[in-house]
């Protein structure tokens, strides 16, 4: 009887292990930083400590599910948006070492935030319960509040920052209300308790509303319209590694949480549900493709772009039948993947940071002028990115897209299909913008480059193999759908 | 009767509002020097009552409540204790040694001397 409890802690652990060596971590940095403050070494310990957290997923990858308590459950799909926010935010550490050390100031900290966030992730991946939905989204903001602000004597950072705090606050507020709501009603807070409960008592109007409530929180996090309005603004100003943060790791955590949310909920299949995320889904995507056309600013531009990408996902949550679980997997990796590109193209180019009172980062679109003529590899990484946003044959983007749009069709929601498609239009006009901006000759432009060695140092590395990575996975996608279908089934 | 109940609240927090509009709007005597200067402790004032100052304290502050929230957390721990025994010791350890590395960071980085 003590062996079998014993192995069922054993296994427990093991599930829960990467979340123990994140935190791990967190506390080693602090105390080397206590004992000696040094950037290349704070940098190193923290990457140590989120692939030896990578290796512990590997080890728990066949464990299947896992309680380890009723408020947290590791399944397949927690590992899955583990491997995602672990990957992005070793990209981001290596990023950060590179962009913060032109920052005269406390750099080590950065990576504390950093990997707290992380940890956030991690919880919220393998919520099951209200409680460790509110715990993780909380843990992975707080900390971002921070890492946006790092270096808040830009004003263009501290803006960010102030900005992403206070609607976050706002998003809370209204997260908090949704649950008080669901758990006055229903007096439970449990994902599938709550989820019987709606399918039984779908009608209830406390419990609809308490249900929207917590949509609209998690749709700020997501920047989904009409929720946007801070994603632009937060991600020119904030510091490059902390948007790449932002952009990645932090919105496939929450979509995983809200994609864990539907599955559990039968009561979002009921018509009128479907309806209003559906016409929420496509406002999203066009206001989103719309507003990027007349950006000048490359930030800007990606930020819109997100949201635009945001609303593609949510056709798949819509259908919420067939292969819409495959599909958010194989978006969401493609998505990840394209998205470090871009930014890793963007803090590359801004690194080492230079204090400029404004916005430090390079973000307006003049500054990557005739990039191709100073740094063709670069141009060539920030030419795939964009190219797999747009959904290009050949790119990653563009398996995510086909996904998209064969849910849709499968459907028959030929609305949504048609907005994917027009967004997709519209989308490659500003894509194609920045490519030829890249390419264009004009001596005399202010502008910004990435240093000579940009290359040789780590971040410029994992950039480079993120946009193999895309291109051969849009060659040879096959052992990402073997393992997004694996995760799914 | 609930109509009349209403209408009485009504006209309480009516009144009270009118109330608090009109109090300033009197005039009424600017109250004396002695009356105006920030307090002392009996000294004349050498600065405005609007003065900034220093937040020194501010990082302290922010330490006492992570302490205080930690001390709050012992009295239900407390209670588990008597049930769960040596695993809630155990539990309470690891939380209070992590809260400990805080110390040390915060100390190594000259949070408690007042500068």
């Amino acid at each position: 009887m003590s062996d079998v409890v014993n192995q069922g802690a054993m296994m427990a652990l093991l599930a829960i292990s990467p979340l123990i060596l994140v935190c791990l971590t967190v506390i080693v940095v602090m105390l080397s930083i206590a004992w000696k403050r040094n950037h290349t070494l704070s940098a190193i310990l923290t990457a140590v400590g989120l692939n030896a957290a990578l290796l512990a997923l590997l080890f728990g990858w066949t464990l299947g599910t896992v309680d380890v308590t009723s408020v947290l459950v590791v399944d397949d799909l927690s590992r899955f948006g583990g491997v995602l926010v672990l990957m992005s935010t070793l990209a981001c550490v290596t990023l950060a070492h590179h962009y913060l050390e032109g920052y005269e100031g406390p750099r080590d900290e950065f990576y504390l935030l950093l990997t707290s966030a992380a940890a956030g992730g991690l919880v919220l991946v393998s919520a099951r319960h209200m409680t460790t939905l509110f715990f993780g989204i909380e843990l992975l903001s707080m900390p971002l509040f921070g890492m946006l602000a790092y270096t808040f004597r830009d004003r263009g950072a501290l803006e960010s920052g102030i900005k992403y705090m206070v609607l976050s606050a706002a998003a809370t507020a209204f997260l908090l209300f949704g649950m008080a709501l669901l758990y006055a009603v229903t007096g439970t807070l449990d994902f599938a308790e709550l989820g019987a409960a709606l399918s039984t008592r779908g009608s209830d109007p406390w419990l609809l509303a308490g249900a929207g409530l917590l949509l609209v929180g998690l749709a700020f996090k997501l920047s989904i319209v009409p929720f946007h309005l801070w994603t632009p603004d937060v991600y020119q100003g904030g510091p490059g590694p902390a948007t790449t943060f932002l952009a990645t790791a932090s919105k496939v955590a929450v979509f995983l949480v809200l994609l864990r949310l539907f599955q559990s909920t039968l009561a979002f299949h009921e018509n009128w549900w479907h309806d209003l995320l559906g016409f929420i889904a496509v406002i999203t995507m066009l206001v989103g493709n719309l507003l990027a056309l007349t950006q000048n600013d490359l930030k800007r531009l990606l930020g819109y772009s997100s949201i635009a990408h945001f609303g593609y996902l949510l056709v798949a949550l819509v259908v919420n039948q067939g292969l819409a679980v495959e599909t958010v997997g194989i978006y969401l990796v493609t998505y990840v993947l394209t998205t470090l590109g871009a930014f890793g193209v963007v803090t590359l180019v801004s690194s080492p940071y230079v204090a400029t009172g404004g916005t430090a980062d390079a973000s307006p679109l003049h500054h990557y002028r005739g990039l191709f003529w100073r740094r063709p590899y670069l141009t060539a990484v920030m030419t795939v990115s964009m190219l797999s946003l747009a959904g290009i044959p050949f790119t990653a983007g563009f398996i995510g897209k086909f996904y998209i749009i064969a849910v849709g069709v499968e459907a028959h929601r030929w609305w949504l299909v048609g907005s994917v498609v027009v967004g997709s239009a519209i989308g490659l006009y500003y894509y194609l913008r920045v490519m030829v901006t890249l390419f264009l000759h004009e001596p005399g432009m202010q502008r910004r480059d990435a240093t000579h060695d940009w290359a040789e140092r780590a971040g410029g590395m994992v950039v480079l193999g993120v946009a193999t990575l895309v291109i051969l996975l849009g060659l040879y996608p096959t052992p990402m759908i073997n393992w997004v279908n694996w995760v799914a089934g | 009767m609930e109509l009349f109940a209403l209408l009485i609240i009504l006209i309480v927090v009516l009144g009270a509002g009118l109330l608090v509009q009109w109090l300033p709007m009197r005039h009424q005597p600017r109250p004396r020097w002695s009356q105006r200067v920030p307090f002392l402790g009996g000294g004349t004032p050498d600065s405005h009552a609007w003065s900034r100052y220093h937040v020194r304290y501010y990082s302290m502050t922010l330490l006492l409540i992570a302490f205080e929230m930690e001390m709050m957390f012992m009295y239900p721990w407390a209670v588990v204790f008597v049930e769960t025994g040596k695993k809630a010791m155990m539990e309470m350890g690891m939380f209070l040694a992590i809260l400990s590395v805080g110390i040390v960071y915060a100390w190594r980085e000259g949070v408690f001397k007042w500068q």
